[in-house]
């Protein structure tokens, strides 16, 4: 199956990145945390797009913070679980 | 819905009967006084208020903000036509028409919007929000981090905010023109979300494109 995760800024409502696992994706949420700041996870939500399936939320705000603190296989393996750390 | 837009191309209009040139040109010359009369209508569909074989883009009433025409051909003539005084306003409503030769001008796309009507603040890319691309930003972010997200139709929009509520709950039509040294450039991007395109532009003139907006829930 053809997935991939998506990365949203949800406040400026533009997509940041396309990745084809969750640990890339949490990467770059990382990065731009280290960059601006832990408060920015509230613009950021992470979606998985699985084919012509409906995208899911896999994560958003500080959940994706507990994500990122997670070893990323864990949040890989079962991404959607994640969302309902916290 | 008082959406100001404006028109990016010279003119020659006569007000009255008289029918006017429009000139391709890199100018934008702007028509005060006008606002969308609808939304845009379909292309190669006679208006009803217009008794002319031509074919209309789209028509305006006078007395608002500009307008956005959405072709840039010069063989698009403007006219003038003064409203019968039963049709609300009785004001003089500006109809843009192609003749037979007339090419499609414009280019559709479609923007998750949070507000009706959309705002500058809609229109903002990740950098123009204040948001420096950091050193060590992988190249794909970097790509993008001064466009804009927008789908091809309206219905990719209407699945992409239905999947991510948050984005907004309104879509925004843009049309701008195809003009290969225009100020809006545009790339497909993401190609495992369906439609998706990156524009970069300002804001503003970005802004100036929308021709409609429609709830996401209808």
């Amino acid at each position: 199956m053809d997935g991939s995760f998506e990365l949203w800024n949800i406040e400026s409502g533009n997509i940041i990145g396309s990745f084809a696992t969750a640990s890339e994706a949490l990467a770059v949420v990382r990065h731009l945390l280290d960059a601006y700041g832990d408060s920015y996870a509230s613009e950021l939500t992470l979606g998985r797009r699985d084919g012509d399936s409906p995208a899911t939320i896999v994560g958003e705000g500080d959940e994706l913070i507990a994500m990122i603190e997670r070893p990323p296989a864990e949040a890989e393996r079962d991404p959607v679980t994640a969302t309902r750390v916290g | 819905m008082g959406i100001a837009t404006r028109l990016p191309w010279g003119l020659e209009v006569a007000r009255g009967e008289e029918a006017g040139r429009v000139r391709t040109g890199p100018a934008a010359e702007h028509v005060a006084g006008l606002r969308p009369l609808a939304r845009n209508l379909p292309r190669r569909e006679p208006a009803a208020t217009v008794g002319s074989q031509a074919t209309p883009l789209l028509a305006g009433w006078a007395e608002s903000a500009p307008l956005t025409l959405l072709a840039g051909s010069d063989a698009i003539a403007l006219r003038y036509n003064r409203l019968s005084s039963h049709q609300a306003g009785a004001h003089d409503m500006l109809v843009a028409t192609t003749g037979e030769d007339a090419k499609p001008m414009a280019r559709a796309f479609y923007r998750i919007a949070r507000t009706n009507p959309p705002t500058h603040r809609d229109f903002l890319s990740n950098q123009a929000r204040q948001r420096e691309p950091r050193p060590g930003s992988p190249d794909e972010l970097r790509q993008v981090w001064d466009g804009l997200s927008v789908h091809e139709t309206e219905a990719q929009s209407r699945r992409q905010a239905r999947e991510f509520p948050r984005l907004g709950s309104y879509i925004a039509e843009m049309r701008i023109p195809d003009q290969p040294a225009g100020p809006i450039r545009w790339q497909r991007t993401f190609s495992r979300n369906p439609g998706h395109y990156t524009l970069w532009g300002d804001p503003d003139e970005l802004l100036a494109f929308v021709v409609s907006i429609v709830p996401v829930r209808e």
